[in-house]
């Protein structure tokens, strides 16, 4: 089941609980298993954005690995990379800055503008498209309570297990929601300079309208320096992430991809978003 | 032209029996307790093929020509009756049997009326109580789904995970009743334990795919299960005191002899235990299951039932996280005799399912409700009109309400998913014909309607799955009916083997749609709607049966075709949390097939059986795993089940089970990428690789500590997966902390050396 302030709630933790609670003789236990996996043929994952502000735009794109195959992703270069706005017809030519990561200083996105991404890799050709909506301030960021282990169970951005050793501080960032559309956020949080790969996200359902009261679980000590970027997306990348959360969770559902908005079975996905930043220390 | 030969048939078997006849009928009953007893033999001594088996009610009917005859009337595990009588007119007569205190080496472990040969009904299972109590069973409960399992053909859906599957169906695609009522969750604790509490249970009778057209609703098996009526003779208490679990049972007449009570009860204690604990001590775990029971017999031609099962469990995790979930069910049955040929059957059944879910956070309280109500009557004849044919009619009215998931907050409800009802409507005919003394036929139809009703919002969508127009009608929105033929085949080829055949349809209308990898009671059931197509299931189904050494061996070898149609399931990506859930399904075909062996030893000090069944489960759903067949989760080619009782003295007796299956059908990662600096898995194929194989030895040992004529008490030891394999729950994929580069899978498994004992007495 899913609700809005809790993220993806799953039945690992209840059957963890179960597993507990049988005494006498029995204990339920994690072992390695050996897992026979089938190769797949290499895919193109690309992960692309074009931001409100400045020099936030990018293209990255890599390949997919086997399950075993040695890190790092192979960055995939000398890919031909156009980013119009479809509003005013502008072409962007975004240029590889480093391996497998193209960028256009020039390139800056406008509210309610609609965005095509198109990549061309040897012969296959990729779009994408997707629309900034219009902007949401995020006003100010406060946090219940103080950083703590006890919601250790139940971890940041919906993980299962929260096994490092830092303390989960809860934080409600403070909007308020347009009644007229219908609004999708991501949270981009960085943590003390280290942006935190875990999917935040928040929808408008059932709260439409309101000034938001749902909370981002974040780990996190006290005393941290966490700066939140409040991005508004589209639905469609509202929908990738929220299928990229239970992916990477291996929590719900019949395990699949995420369902990507470019075109081409190409994976990841392509976000135009609006920002607003605020900055909180924790306690 | 099929129907011109039905009439004629059915007009033919009247004529034979013009000459004068009369009729001898009665209800057969245990001499102790009162109870009713099912599928007892009542058979001329002079020629076996003239006779009858006696219904669900105890009754039995035949017809005879005047004059002097000897019937004998026989039961498993019962003192025969020889009856000499002289008959010069229609009578009633009831029997009433001993039980048998014959050496154990004529207790026959699975209980048949007659031999497997003789019965007419292919794929079906009959269970007395008397057999469940000898297995060996998951901490110390005698537990009746458990049993099913052990046999071809039904499988649970594994550790942990409630339900079982029967012929690579779905787990809502079985029809369990508990004295007519739908039970729709049939496990507490995630599996552990199932929701039947043998004390009060008389018989279960378990159809695989086979059920003759009184039954309707579900497209893979029906179980029936029968509670027990309460003895009308004298009081009786039993019960049992165990580690984990308690049971009491109270049973007595209220009237001797015309009306009885039962009141069975059972409660699980884990979490006092767990207050032991400093991790857990703020935890609840507990389950109960109460049966009730009341009969009354106003004359010897009228008699009324009143049955009663509540059942629930309750998890707590600390004060902030509550889920409880669980059954009601109420019966209330009328029988009536008209004459010796006429028996009237009028029940109201009601029905109620539901889950509630409370989460308890500081910042936003809220709880999560599901739910499902059937209000159903029903009307049955069965009519005798000679000894070669017993008709059953009958017409049946299911409404249904389900409210599939409705979220509160503590500003009121946030989200629903939409309430819904409808109406099931049936009428059936069927008839138990025999042919000749080699040849007999069930053949009957069952016509089915569901009218999805209007008062609540229904959605057109487009292909694209968005919704073009919603509907608000009241009234009827959208009708189905469907006409669900009914043939089963058993013609003896001699005394000691048969050959069997069927041919059926059922319908079904509420779908259980699962949101994650293992089941759950938060799994949602919907309805069938403007969207949502009523699932159709075709099986046809062939067997052999041999019995060796005078019914000491008996093998049995079955084979099946099941086909599928509007199967459901989730897409890919779906948003389980979406209200119009519709948006999130999509429907396709699914196909079953295997072969299943059965060897049984009935006699001796030594019994048990072998059994083992090779299969295939299939789905074919347009926008997953690109439009191809993929294996269904239920998916397990290979399932052994061995069963071995031995009675040491007649004080002792052990046994030992021994089940092997092939793994489920699972979806794995074939690769991985990255995004934003997260491992993401990527998955190729649904379904594409396999569990790791599933075994596990249970032991038991039954010792009897004490027996008088007014008190018995026993001990009774198990335990359950006696050399610890570790059977995967769930694998999870993780990077190796030791290398980053290597992905590594990670199993769970639960339950290694489960131990229990119990004390059990009776009064």
């Amino acid at each position: 089941m899913y609700h809005p302030s809790l993220g993806t709630l799953n039945f690992k933790k209840m059957r963890k609980f179960v597993f507990f609670l049988m005494i006498l003789g029995f204990i339920s236990c994690e072992s390695e298993i050996e897992i026979a996996i089938k190769d797949s043929e290499s895919q193109i994952v690309i992960e692309a954005n074009v931001s409100t502000l400045i020099k936030a735009s990018k293209v990255k794109i890599t390949k997919s690995l086997n399950l075993n195959d040695p890190l790092p992703y192979p960055a995939v270069s000398n890919a031909l990379v156009t980013i119009t706005d479809y509003s005013t017809d502008e072409v962007f030519i975004l240029s590889e800055a480093e391996s497998g990561i193209y960028e256009n200083p020039n390139l800056i996105g406008f509210d309610e503008h609609n965005y095509t991404l198109d990549v061309i890799i040897g012969e296959e050709t990729y779009t994408s498209n997707s629309t900034i909506p219009q902007r949401v301030v995020l006003e100010s960021l406060i946090q219940i309570g103080e950083a703590s282990d006890s919601d250790k169970h139940d971890g940041p951005g919906g993980r299962p297990n929260n096994s490092s050793d830092n303390d989960i501080a809860e934080i409600i960032p403070l909007y308020n929601d347009p009644i007229e559309f219908t609004n999708y956020y991501q949270f981009i949080v960085t943590r003390n300079d280290t942006i935190l790969s875990d999917v935040f996200i928040q929808s408008d359902y059932a709260f439409n309208g309101l000034e938001n009261s749902k909370s981002l679980k974040i780990e996190a000590n006290k005393n941290d320096i966490l700066y939140i970027d409040m991005q508004c997306i589209d639905e469609a990348v509202y929908d990738y992430l929220l299928g990229l959360s239970k992916n990477i969770n291996q929590s719900s559902a019949t395990p699949t991809n995420p369902v990507s908005n470019i075109s081409n079975n190409a994976l990841g996905y392509f976000k135009a978003q609006t920002s607003s930043k605020k900055m909180i220390s924790v306690k | 032209m099929k129907q011109v030969l039905f009439i004629i048939f059915f007009v033919a078997q009247f004529s034979l029996y013009a000459q004068e006849n009369i009729t001898i009928s009665g209800i057969v009953t245990d001499a102790n307790s009162g109870e009713t007893l099912f599928g007892v033999n009542v058979y001329l001594e002079s020629d076996p093929t003239i006779g009858t088996n006696t219904n669900e009610y105890g009754f039995y009917s035949i017809s005879l020509p005047k004059g002097k005859h000897t019937i004998i009337i026989s039961f498993i595990t019962y003192n025969s009756i020889l009856a000499q009588l002289e008959l010069s007119e229609t009578i009633r007569k009831n029997f009433e049997m001993q039980e048998s205190e014959e050496s154990l080496d004529e207790v026959v472990l699975l209980a048949k009326t007659q031999n497997k040969v003789n019965e007419s009904a292919i794929s079906v299972e009959k269970l007395s109580i008397s057999s469940i109590n000898k297995i060996p069973i998951l901490l110390g409960e005698k537990d009746l789904i458990k049993t099913l399992q052990l046999l071809p053909g039904v499988k649970s859906a594994g550790d942990g995970q409630s339900g079982f599957t029967v012929r690579g169906g779905n787990i809502d695609q079985n029809l369990i009743l508990l004295d007519d009522a739908p039970v729709y969750n049939t496990s507490h604790l995630l599996g552990f334990f199932s929701t039947f509490n043998s004390e009060a249970i008389k018989d279960v009778t378990l159809y695989k795919g086979t059920a003759p057209a009184q039954y309707g609703g579900r497209i893979s098996s029906v179980v029936d299960i029968r509670m027990k009526e309460g003895n009308n003779q004298k009081f009786a208490v039993s019960g049992g005191i165990g580690l984990i679990s308690s049971k009491l049972n109270i049973e007595g007449p209220i009237q001797k002899g015309k009306s009885s009570f039962l009141i069975s009860g059972r409660r699980t204690y884990a979490d006092l235990f767990l207050k032991l604990t400093k991790e857990f001590e703020d935890n609840t775990l507990y389950f109960y299951d109460l049966n009730t029971k009341f009969n009354y017999k106003f004359s010897d031609k009228d008699q009324i039932f009143v049955s009663g099962y509540f059942g629930r469990d309750v998890l707590g995790l600390d004060d902030r996280f509550g889920i409880d979930w669980g059954n009601i069910t109420a019966t209330v049955r009328y029988n009536h005799l008209f004459n010796g040929k006429l028996f009237s059957n009028t029940s109201l059944i009601y029905s109620n399912y539901d889950y509630d879910i409370e989460i308890q956070n500081n910042a936003d309280p809220f709880s999560i409700l599901s739910q499902v109500q059937d209000f159903n009557i029903k009307q049955e004849f069965q009519y005798y009109p000679n000894n070669n044919n017993k008709w059953k009619f009958g017409i049946n009215a299911i409404f249904h309400t389900n409210n599939p998931g409705e979220i509160a907050g503590v500003s009121g409800i946030e989200e629903q998913v939409e309430k819904r009802n409808g109406l099931e409507t049936a009428i059936y005919a069927s008839n138990d014909w025999k042919v000749n003394d080699n040849l007999k036929i069930n053949y009957g139809l069952r016509l089915s309607n569901f009218a999805v009703l209007g008062g609540s919002d229904y959605y057109k969508l487009d292909d694209k799955m968005e919704v073009i127009d919603t509907i608000s009608d009241s009234g009827v929105i959208d009708n189905y009916i469907n006409i669900e033929p009914r043939l089963s085949l058993n013609y003896k080829l001699n005394n000691i083997s048969s050959l069997k055949f069927a041919y059926t349809r059922n319908t079904q209308n509420l779908h259980l749609i699962a949101n994650s990898v293992t089941t759950s009671p938060s799994d949602k059931w919907v309805m069938s709607s403007n969207n949502i197509k009523p699932e159709i299931g075709d099986q046809i189904s062939l067997g052999y049966v041999r019995n060796f050494d005078n019914n000491a061996f008996e093998f049995s070898v079955e084979t099946y075709y099941k086909w599928m149609q509007n199967q459901i399931d989730y897409k890919d990506g779906a948003n389980e949390r979406d209200p119009i859930i519709e948006r999130q399904l999509l429907y396709g075909d699914g196909r079953a097939y295997g072969i299943e062996f059965l060897l049984k030893k009935n006699k001796g000090k030594f019994t048990g059986w072998l059994g083992y069944t090779l299969s295939k489960s299939e789905k074919q759903i347009n926008g997953i795993n690109n439009d191809d067949w993929y294996a269904a989760r239920q998916d397990r080619p290979h399932d052994i089940s061995v069963v071995g009782m031995y009675e040491i003295n007649k004080r002792l007796n052990v046994s030992a089970v021994w089940t092997y299956q092939t793994g489920n059908a699972v979806t794995f990662p074939s690769g991985k990428y990255d995004i934003g600096g997260e491992t993401v898995w990527l998955y190729t194929e649904r379904n594409g690789y396999r569990m790791p194989d599933y075994h596990r030895l249970d032991l038991g040992m039954n010792y009897l500590l004490k027996k008088t004529d007014k008190y018995k008490s026993e001990l009774s030891l198990s335990l359950y997966n006696a050399y610890g394999r570790e059977n995967a729950f769930i694998i999870n994929f993780e990077e190796s902390e030791t290398d980053p580069n290597q992905i590594i899978g990670v199993q769970t498994a639960l339950f290694k050396y489960v131990p229990s004992i119990s004390w059990n007495f009776k009064f």
